[in-house]
């Protein structure tokens, strides 16, 4: 180990390597811990999977029998698999965007100096820890076509999770609703980074707050944003809880609403096969690398570090 | 290159020093603790963790000889209950935690639930990992089981000596292909239930034996000791 | 100028109201909850016609699942699974994350696109080896046990990842001509500057702790190592329509969270003074 100053006496070319070396060194004692973590904990259920995915699943213990890609084959021919990835897709699209545009304005305004600044950032963080089956009743509450809240409300007679046209809708509304404080509590700590002298700089030369959101916030807070997206999209791309605890089995809609994890675990846990199930899963995986990637090669474009 | 760093580490070590020690107790320890936080802690962590696991691995438990999964049961079937006591006696075993009852599983497979499919999901868990040896449930559930195929057909050889034993008590159950498999074996009327509150209804009592056993040997015994008086 | 002053009054205006609107839609869930707890049975699960606020108030769902269940040591079982998880996920995170934003050295994209992949994965697949990998080594029932599969975070690793990209090089440069090696410019000058990110990494890592409940339940099934989750889910199976109790439950539960929440907040916030005056 060597320390800066020396390096600086060494000839360049020298200085190169040592600091390189020295790079080399840190870094993989830094990633260690969690690479052998990941590798311990992921690694194996991963690579089991995807052999899983090529056997078929014997049932009342007659044991696994490979069966290359007889699963897929399966696979391409079944609607249902491509309804669930388009409605998973739909999904996406509406929870992601709404849940990020939302979650942005709101972490900004929670960060501007005022009153009850912090019993508003109290308030945004209880929905996050209160139990799950409290929400799920209150959402079938407030969806409830007779008696729910939303239809006495508005005088309306919506079948708000049993029409297939807009059920997919009210799910993802409540996707967005359940992500919306995690959201805001990554954009928060990513604005304590701005610097306020730009703000009072824009302040000076008299620009609005929305003129300052657009010009300053956002493109300071692009790394955040662009992490904030990779990562929504994935979990949205996961979608399973909300479809389970809300929607029953007997629900009409559930072929329009049903997501890709939804079928991988019906097929994998109530139907116990798991070969067909994983075969579910590297689909998933297949579409959510796809994006990701074009989201890695798409960020140069408009996200900036400093 | 590595001398000049030696020597520069040994220098600040010997400032620092000096700096500490010019400093009340107090202090000394607020400074320590600003500068020094996370390796102390990182320190303190790693030597918990090396303790923790020694002492998990010198007192680690023996694998347990027979594990049952009671689904929906609302009695008391744990070690301080008479029901475990007595399958310990019938079975000749000391209590050393060899036999486990589990009934911390609640699951309906005829509806949905949030809790539910959680259970739901530690059973399949405890099914695929070779925990769990054989489920006592009631008939929606154990079809619901049946049709995962994660219980083991009673004409498979590890379960040839509980088939033939009790033929007359066996259930079947027909897949989407129409295969009849044998999957449960009937204890609705088993003496050893009888001062239970659970598996009263008209859905009856099964006890179904895991796909992925070894071994059904206990499971046997345990079955004797369920329909014997 | 008075213009000037009228319109930061609307904006301000303006902003309390968006802020009320969220904050009601937020809340409802959680005014539910409580208001369910101090129903009847009867009230809690009528829908026709529908009550809001209970007709009697009655605290004997508190009453009741206050003495069933022993919450303090719930309380402490959670606590531990919370701290543990909090300490590995930051600690293991916060260097990964400076050696895949700070430094350069070969295999670290490949490493990288690693952990990106494991994010990738839908997390129901990695329960049933997780559990066959603690129950191999004969650990369950431990709060080892419960907080495995928490000891490392992709997501944080890519999250203090991101909040190290974003620091200015210049600082580092300063620190190495000072003498620093990589070591000490990461814990001296760098790690203190990505606070706000690990506080938020620490908020996730509790929530997630707190709430998950499929692990608990599958590893602990003992009675008193079980969290607060896996205790009150066994209560509702063994209780299972009894929806007063189960949300008294939850909100005796929800209040360690509230607890350090409520202490937490101040660092989060407080990272402005730290990292403010980079420039």
């Amino acid at each position: 180990m060597t320390n800066s100053k020396s390096e600086a006496k060494a000839p360049a070319k020298q200085k190169m390597t040592t600091w390189e070396k020295n790079q080399l060194f840190w870094g993989w004692l830094f990633i260690i811990p969690t690479m052998a973590g990941l590798i311990i904990l992921n690694l194996y259920p991963i690579v089991n999977t995807i052999y899983q995915s090529m056997c078929k699943t014997g049932d009342f213990g007659k044991g696994n029998v490979f069966v290359g890609f007889a699963n897929f084959s399966r696979m391409f021919g079944d609607s249902e698999v491509w309804q669930a990835l388009i409605n998973t897709i739909k999904y996406a699209i509406i929870e992601v965007p709404f849940s990020i545009c939302f979650a942005l304005v709101l972490a900004v305004l929670l960060n501007r100096k005022m009153v009850g600044r912090s019993a508003y950032r109290a308030i945004f963080f209880l929905p996050m820890i209160v139990a799950p089956a409290a929400v799920a009743m209150v959402w079938r509450w407030l969806y409830n076509s007779q008696f729910g809240l939303l239809n006495n409300l508005f005088g309306l007679k919506v079948e708000w999770i049993s029409n297939p046209k807009i059920a997919w809708i009210s799910i993802a509304v409540i996707g967005v609703w359940s992500i919306l404080g995690y959201n805001i509590v990554l954009f928060i700590s990513g604005l304590q980074e701005i610097p306020h002298d730009y703000y009072e700089a824009a302040d000076i030369d008299g620009a609005s707050g929305i003129q300052a959101f657009f010009n300053i916030t956002v493109p300071l807070l692009s790394p955040t944003i662009f992490f904030v997206l990779i990562t929504r999209v994935i979990g949205a791309l996961q979608v399973f809880d909300l479809i389970y605890m809300v929607m029953d089995q007997s629900n009409k809609a559930l072929p329009k609403v049903e997501s890709l994890v939804y079928l991988f675990y019906r097929e994998s846990f109530d139907f116990g096969d798991k070969g067909y199930g994983s075969t579910i899963v590297v689909l998933l995986l297949a579409v959510i690398l796809v994006v990701t990637v074009f989201q890695m090669i798409g960020q140069k474009k408009w996200v900036h570090y400093e | 290159m590595g001398k000049g760093s030696k020597l520069s580490i040994r220098e600040r070590a010997g400032a620092e020093k000096q700096k500490i020690q010019g400093m009340t107790r107090d202090k000394a320890a607020q400074y320590i603790w600003a500068y020094y936080k996370i390796p102390i802690v990182g320190a303190a962590v790693l030597i918990f963790l090396a303790v923790y696991f020694i002492r998990a691995f010198l007192n680690q438990p023996e694998d347990a000889l027979l594990h049952v999964t009671f689904v929906n049961c609302y009695d008391d079937v744990s070690e301080n209950s008479d029901f475990y006591k007595d399958f310990l006696a019938y079975a000749e075993l000391e209590d050393t935690g060899e036999v486990i009852f589990d009934s911390n599983v609640f699951f309906d497979l005829s509806k949905d639930s949030d809790y539910a499919n959680t259970y739901f999901q530690k059973t399949v868990a405890y099914l695929e990992a070779g925990t769990t040896d054989a489920l006592i449930c009631q008939e929606t559930n154990m079809r619901g089981m049946a049709k995962g195929g994660r219980v083991l057909s009673l004409k498979d050889v590890r379960a040839a000596e509980i088939y033939e034993k009790y033929k007359d008590r066996v259930v079947d159950y027909t897949t989407k292909e129409g295969e009849v498999v044998p999957v449960g074996i009937d204890i609705s009327d088993s003496p050893r239930l009888k001062g239970m509150k659970s598996y009263k209804n008209e859905e009856g009592c099964y006890l179904c034996v895991s796909a992925y056993i070894d071994n059904a040997d206990q499971v046997e015994i345990f079955l004797d000791y369920l329909l014997s008086e | 100028m008075h213009s000037m002053e009228t319109r930061r009054k609307v904006e301000r205006i303006v902003v309390h109201v968006v802020l009320i609107f969220f904050s009601i839609i937020m809340l409802v869930p959680f005014i539910w909850m409580l208001l369910t707890a101090f129903k009847s049975v009867s009230e809690a699960t009528q829908i026709d016609p529908f009550v809001i606020f209970p007709t009697v108030w009655t605290s004997e769902a508190f009453s009741k699942v206050w003495s069933n269940m022993n919450f303090l040591l719930l309380y402490k079982n959670t606590l531990l699974l919370i701290f543990w998880r909090v300490v590995c996920a930051v600690l293991t995170a916060t260097l990964a994350g400076y050696a895949f934003g700070r430094l350069e050295f070969k295999g670290k994209n490949f490493m990288f696109s690693l952990v990106l992949f494991q994010m990738m994965i839908p997390a129901q697949i990695f329960i049933i080896p997780q559990y066959l990998m603690v129950s191999k080594i004969g650990m369950t029932n431990t709060i080892f046990a419960l907080v495995f599969p928490g000891i490392v975070t992709a997501f944080g690793t890519f999250l203090l990842k991101t909040a190290y990209m974003g620091l200015p090089v210049s600082l580092e440069e300063a620190a190495r001509l000072d003498g620093c090696n990589i070591f000490q410019s990461f814990l001296f000058i760098m790690s203190p500057l990505t606070r706000s990110s690990m506080v938020a990494l620490g908020i996730f890592t509790a929530v997630f702790a707190y709430k998950d409940l499929m692990w608990p339940l599958v590893v602990n099934s003992s009675a008193n190592m079980m969290p607060l989750s896996a205790a009150l889910a066994t209560m509702q199976g063994q209780y299972q329509s009894n929806y007063p109790q189960l949300m008294a439950a939850s909100a005796i539960a929800c209040v360690p969270m509230i607890v350090l929440y409520l202490l937490f907040q101040k660092q989060f916030i407080e990272g402005i003074a730290t990292s403010g005056g980079k420039l």
